[in-house]
């Protein structure tokens, strides 16, 4: 479970261009819950999102991933839990240009830490199959470059569950796709969510917040309300 | 895995990483450049360098006469002797001994011809620890070499007559036939081309180079294999004199009395020597740093009473000279060579640091998906290394390939232990202000705002 405690967030903290980007923000998500995060821009979704996938630190409060405390723990173990536990998909498919479709959902699997690390054949066979999951594996040789923005996103949900986590964050993952991609994308959500997983998406779609179970809307670094699911779209 | 994803890099910035490469090979270049011109002088230097940044004189001497006492009026025969005349100042000398070392044949037919000359030399321990010659084969002298009955050689020669191995005997410069029969064993050859510490014959040098002879240099236009002519001799025997004067001490019971000359210090249990041993050529005399003026005005003008010399002149001097010698013509080009070398370096860096900014989205992502800010860096720095050590095995095969073609020859230009250590500097320079650089691209921003500002 997910737990978030009066989450403070200031940049540039000292300096006088501070400001406080999240005012003790407090939310709990279910294992297994898929849930939508939505506000304007600017109103701290980001910020929330990369403290919720250990990439920022926050400045006082409490975020804990099954009972463990991120703020306390080294940078070396956040590492460990960003590669292990969260898997992250970004509305420009983060991917790096250059490296192959394999290569790139092989990333994740090579950063492992040592113990946990697969063999080298495992951890190709592991990559394949979880492009196949994504139904690209006829594509693992290709270079990302030559892909299409919907096959892109696919890629990267494959590398963002390649070490099979049990939480998947979303950053407007379906931002620069058309409708139709947008609906295959979901699914796929869908499709992992069933399998066991969170999945927490930051999102300006009403369409996209509306398959989510849950929606938690966020205003100036503060948690408005969450509305019921039904009034997600309105 | 920092390894696989840095050799990842030289493949996916190709280009970035060949002008980085090109850059560093030019570096490794002008490193190897300056450091051969400078070891090219130094070389010479080096090996006397210990002994000759000392507080004291060197001087090229003739000869030296006791003044006072029993041996008023005779030649000075050891080192311990001219010391006793000085104030607190140790002589590093050596010898021209009285003998003639040869083998048995060659000892009778040069007697019958009656031209007899010393072929012998003897070193104190400082010159056999402070300056080794380059062998031809064999080994240079050893300093506690006392024990047996039989003296050890270094011989150089201008034919080949003598080879590493052969033991030959010892007579005296005069018509008296030795009774005893002094093995010598020959431990080493002296390359014909190499300096020695002999007499100096460049007292037109006011360096380091003053203190050398060379064979090659000396006989050439000379018939090498003539005695008749005095200005060289075929061949020179160098010895410890601490070995000289124990075999002697193991000898000179049994030699026949009316052979035996006087030993003026009495070192020897009988007062009496076999050769007579005189302080001639190079000869260095140190007192200690802090030595007051008077002592070292009093030792020089004693020096100028007790000896003859073809030079006398202050070690700080020579130093100087040497080091003003060294520098001339590279303390030009030094402010050339360290600005082409600045240059580089910073364009080096700023290319690195490009590259590392281009890729801090990449990182970023790298970031997200496990590692930690120092992993990344890692990989980055491999990534650099990877670079430089690929430039310098360019630079030292287009070097070397060069040497094959003959493009260095006449010049200094060479791939030695100190332009090796040059080029690791530079490379670790290069690494360190490379990191530096990419280190503070970081520094202060977490990396939720690194992936924001990237985005």
């Amino acid at each position: 479970m997910i737990c978030l405690k009066d989450i403070v967030k200031t940049y540039n903290k000292g300096k006088s261009n501070a400001y406080e980007a999240l005012h003790g923000i407090s939310l709990e998500i279910k294992d297994r819950e898929m849930a939508a995060i939505m506000g304007t821009s600017g109103a701290g979704k980001s910020t929330l999102l990369h403290i919720l996938a250990c990439v920022d630190r926050y400045d006082s409060g409490e975020y804990t991933i099954d009972g463990q405390e991120m703020g306390k723990i080294s940078e070396k173990q956040m590492a460990q839990e960003r590669n292990e536990k969260i898997g992250m998909v970004m509305q420009d498919f983060a991917l790096v240009e250059g490296f192959t479709a394999l290569d790139n959902v092989m990333i994740p699997l090579d950063f492992a830490v040592r113990g946990h690390r697969r063999k080298r054949k495992k951890r190709r066979e592991r990559v394949l199959k979880m492009l196949e999951l994504v139904g690209m594996k006829e594509y693992a040789d290709k270079q990302t470059k030559n892909l299409s923005g919907g096959q892109k996103q696919r890629v990267a949900i494959a590398r963002a569950i390649a070490n099979d986590p049990s939480i998947i964050l979303a950053d407007e993952p379906t931002g620069a796709l058309d409708s139709a991609t947008t609906r295959e994308i979901m699914k796929v959500f869908h499709d992992l969510n069933e399998q066991g997983r969170t999945i927490i998406i930051v999102t300006h779609d009403p369409t996209v917040a509306e398959e989510c179970g849950r929606v938690i809307q966020i205003e100036d670094g503060r948690i408005l309300f969450e509305p019921p699911k039904t009034q997600a779209g309105e | 895995m920092a390894w696989k994803y840095a050799v990842r890099e030289c493949r996916m910035h190709l280009v970035m990483s060949v002008l980085c490469l090109v850059q560093a090979v030019f570096l490794f270049a002008v490193v190897i450049g300056l450091l051969s011109v400078f070891m090219a002088r130094y070389s010479g230097y080096q090996p006397v360098r210990n002994l000759a940044e000392q507080n004291g004189f060197v001087s090229n001497m003739v000869s030296s006469i006791h003044l006072e006492g029993d041996a008023e009026g005779r030649p000075v025969e050891s080192s311990e002797a001219y010391e006793g005349m000085l104030k607190d100042a140790r002589v590093y000398g050596q010898y021209r001994v009285d003998a003639y070392a040869g083998d048995d044949q060659w000892v009778a037919k040069e007697r019958e011809k009656d031209v007899f000359y010393s072929n012998m030399r003897a070193y104190d321990d400082e010159w056999i620890q402070g300056f080794v010659p380059r062998l031809q084969s064999g080994r240079w002298l050893e300093q506690e070499n006392t024990e047996g009955r039989w003296l050890e050689a270094v011989v150089l020669q201008s034919s080949d007559r003598y080879k590493t191995g052969d033991t030959v005997y010892l007579d005296n410069n005069s018509t008296t036939v030795l009774q005893t029969k002094i093995p010598i064993k020959i431990v080493g050859i002296i390359d014909r081309d190499s300096d020695i510490i002999y007499k100096s014959n460049r007292g037109s040098y006011m360096d380091y180079r003053l203190l050398f002879s060379n064979m090659s240099e000396d006989t050439k236009g000379l018939d090498k294999v003539s005695n008749t002519n005095s200005s060289y001799m075929p061949e020179i025997f160098f010895v410890s004199k601490k070995n000289l004067d124990s075999v002697q001490e193991q000898y000179v019971a049994q030699e026949a009395e009316e052979n035996l000359s006087e030993n003026y210090e009495n070192v020897l249990s009988t007062g009496k020597e076999i050769f007579f041993t005189e302080l001639e050529g190079v000869v260095l005399i140190v007192m200690d740093q802090d030595c007051s003026k008077e002592m070292f005005t009093y030792n020089k003008n004693k020096i100028a009473q007790i000896s003859q010399f073809g030079f006398l002149h202050d070690l700080d001097y020579i130093k100087k000279n040497s080091w003003h010698s060294i520098m001339t013509g590279i303390s030009d080009i030094i402010p050339a060579g360290a600005g082409m070398l600045l240059f580089t370096v910073i364009s080096f860096v700023t290319l690195s640091t490009l590259m590392y900014q281009k890729n801090m989205r990449k990182y970023s992502v790298y970031y997200m998906l496990g590692l930690t800010w120092r992993d990344i860096f890692r990989i980055h720095v491999l990534y650099i290394l990877l670079i430089v050590l690929a430039a310098l095995a360019v630079g030292i095969v287009l070097v070397y390939g060069a040497g094959y073609f003959g493009i260095w020859r006449g010049t200094a230009v060479q791939i030695g232990v100190v332009q090796m250590k040059g080029c690791l500097i530079v490379m670790l320079l290069l690494l360190l202000s490379a990191s530096l650089m990419c280190l503070s691209l970081v520094k202060g921003r977490s990396a939720g705002e690194i992936l924001q500002e990237v985005e």
